[in-house]
């Protein structure tokens, strides 16, 4: 069965490659393009992994998260920062949510990004 | 910098200090002619200043007049020479005459009959300490002349001051040693206080080089130094007289007096240094500020331009993998990647024009211009914006616009940014208004939306660089955050106003005065 990814971001620009990368390495993609929907879209759909971006309309990506800690199944859920912010105190926040990986998305390749992936749903 | 810094005041003191020696010198003159004491000698019963060293001063003020500011021509370089010369053969002349040597009688050469009939002071002749000084003075204009040589006129101009403010201080404690040698003439106290004022005038000529480079400054250390030099100068001569007066009118002994001095002393100067540190406190706390902020300016940036840099980095990444890639997805990927470069090349444009508004390197050239083509090009811009959200902009006031003179790209930015953010930030069907009214010799432009407006608690920080209110973040998170703060500053360049009222969901109203005819004509680096 295929792996399920929610990419929450809303640069259009950034989500879309990533989504076509991840498709093409076999998984299912589930698109969000602000805070909101993305917890909507992770509440509903349970994805295997959820990549989250920080800086986001209506709510922002931390704000998310909390949310999601708040619900049943989110607690566990298997969160990835995925940013462009260095921003030591959004590391610490997001490691209060128990977001254990925090990814600087300029830092990284799209093959990287998918290793990363890889080695958290194994 | 733009054209309303006004020059630091003490970039005009050397012109100062020449006046003040021109009118000094002819002042003497005058009282020499019609007898005045007053202009001779300021005070009665004391000795008046020489008329040939009112001259010496006259010619020391018109130097000083002539020699001060960045550039000095050759004719001007000249003349100091030429001051120098003379004003150093009429101190040597007076100093071997003194010594022993000849006597050629310069300083009995002008009003001589009446400078003859003089009985008192021996017959005001030159002083001693005033022939020296004049010699000094003489080697520094000379010295002043030539760069290398700056030093060594700010040496001498330093003590001829000194000698100067012995003499004022003896005529202030009336210890006659302190002004006058053995029994020859004793310099007099105009000549003393333009003494002072020529060596300040020859410190303070070169604003940029030298004693000046730092006092002169505008940093931490120029303002300090500004600040002490006249209270160090002041305040121990002013208690020192103080003690001396009571001593005299018999309130202490000298043992008292001089415990009254001191303990003066440290409380005065414990207070000033009180004062000294508060204010550099707070400078540093300025400073302080000024550093987070562009700290933070420059992270906000990097972060800015991070996203569209990704974008190109990741779409090329699929360009290069996927060879067998369709004819339509490959323009698919090249199409964003030239529209991330695109927005970088947007982010870089505004943040250079930042950087060029507030290092004042900013061309302006104002030339006729058709506001309203203005306007109209910058909604022909919006097009498709205002046909998504079926926004139709309603104009008012468009036939009381008056011819204008102004630079275009600078109007420009004004425009594209109210109307875009108007459009913007309102939603679907909403009303844009631009209204236009004459304001005697100003513009005034109305922007109105019916858009998300600024929240109350951060309408202050609207024109701030980089600041984006959070309502309009949340909307849209691609701004930058700079093209309010480039209007404001591209308005006040044109010597214009901008203000706001705005209402949090309701709207807001951009209101701008643009004058009509701009004379601010600048060289610079042209808008991006």
């Amino acid at each position: 069965m295929k792996k399920s990814i929610l990419i929450a971001e809303d640069e259009l620009s950034l989500r879309l490659p990533l989504a076509l990368k991840l498709e093409e390495e076999g998984f299912e993609v589930i698109q969000a393009g602000d805070g909101k929907i993305a917890l909507e879209k992770a509440l509903h759909s349970h994805p295997d992994l959820i990549l989250l971006d920080i800086v986001m309309p209506v709510m922002d990506g931390l704000t998310m998260l909390k949310h999601l800690r708040d619900d049943e199944w989110g607690k566990t859920a298997r969160v990835m920062i995925f940013t462009n912010l260095s921003d030591i105190s959004k590391i610490a926040e997001a490691a209060e949510y128990d977001a254990k990986e925090y990814l600087v998305k300029s830092d990284m390749k799209l093959d990287d990004i998918l290793q990363k992936i890889r080695d958290r749903l194994a | 910098m733009n054209k309303n810094e006004t020059q630091a005041p003490w970039l005009r003191l050397p012109r100062v200090c020449a006046l003040l020696l021109v009118c000094l010198g002819i002042s003497v003159f005058i009282g020499w002619w019609l007898d005045i004491t007053l202009l001779k000698s300021i005070f009665p019963g004391i000795v008046s200043m020489n008329p040939l060293t009112a001259l010496s001063f006259i010619l020391c003020g018109s130097t000083l007049f002539l020699i001060s500011g960045e550039e000095v021509g050759r004719k001007a370089k000249l003349f100091a020479i030429c001051t120098g010369v003379f004003v150093i053969v009429v101190g040597a002349t007076r100093l071997y005459a003194i010594l022993g040597g000849m006597d050629l009688g310069l300083d009995q050469i002008i009003f001589r009959e009446k400078i003859l009939a003089v009985t008192s002071f021996a017959k005001n002749r030159i002083a001693p300490n005033t022939a020296l000084n004049f010699i000094l003075i003489g080697i520094g204009f000379i010295a002043l002349v030539s760069r290398r040589f700056l030093k060594l006129a700010h040496l001498l101009a330093f003590l001829t001051s000194m000698i100067g403010l012995l003499a004022i201080v003896g005529y202030l404690y009336s210890v006659q040693n302190l002004y006058g040698f053995l029994a020859y003439t004793p310099m007099a106290l105009n000549t003393a206080l333009a003494f002072c004022c020529v060596a300040t005038g020859i410190i303070s000529a070169r604003s940029d080089q030298g004693l000046m480079r730092v006092i002169g400054a505008k940093d931490t250390a120029g303002i300090m130094s500004r600040w002490l030099i006249p209270f160090v100068v002041g305040v121990p001569a002013a208690l020192g007289y103080a003690r001396l007066l009571g001593q005299n009118k018999g309130f202490y002994n000298t043992e008292y007096g001089a415990a009254l001095l001191v303990v003066s002393f440290v409380m005065i100067f414990l207070i000033f240094v009180y004062y000294v540190a508060s204010y550099i406190h707070k400078i540093d706390l300025n400073k302080q500020v000024i550093d987070k902020a562009k700290t933070e300016f420059v992270s906000l940036a990097s972060h800015q331009l991070r996203t569209p840099a990704t974008a190109v980095k990741w779409y090329t990444e699929l360009l290069l993998e996927n060879k067998e890639i369709s004819k339509e997805t490959r323009t698919l990927y090249t199409t964003a990647v030239y529209d991330a470069n695109e927005r970088m090349i947007e982010l870089i444009n505004s943040l250079l024009n930042v950087s060029r508004i507030e290092l004042g390197h900013l061309a302006v050239d104002p030339i006729p211009v058709d506001f309203l083509k203005l306007c109209k090009d910058e909604e022909k811009g919006l097009a498709p914006l205002l046909s998504e959200k079926e926004i139709h902009i309603v104009w008012k006031g468009e036939s009381e616009i008056p011819p204008m003179i102004g630079d275009p790209k600078l109007l420009g930015v004004i425009i594209q940014n109210l109307l875009s953010n108007a459009v913007k930030y309102t939603p679907h069907q909403g009303l844009v208004q631009i209204e236009f009214s004459r304001r005697g010799e100003n513009l005034s432009m109305v922007v109105t939306d019916t858009g998300i407006g600024i929240p109350k608690e951060q309408q202050q920080k609207i024109f701030t660089k980089m600041f984006r209110a959070e309502n309009a973040a949340a909307q849209h998170t691609d701004g930058n955050g700079l093209g309010l703060y480039l209007t404001k500053a591209i308005v006040e360049i044109m010597d214009g106003e901008i203000s706001f009222v705005s209402e949090e969901n309701k709207g807001t109203a951009f209101h701008v005065m643009i004058p009509l005819l701009s004379k601010n004509k600048k060289e610079g680096v042209l808008l991006s």
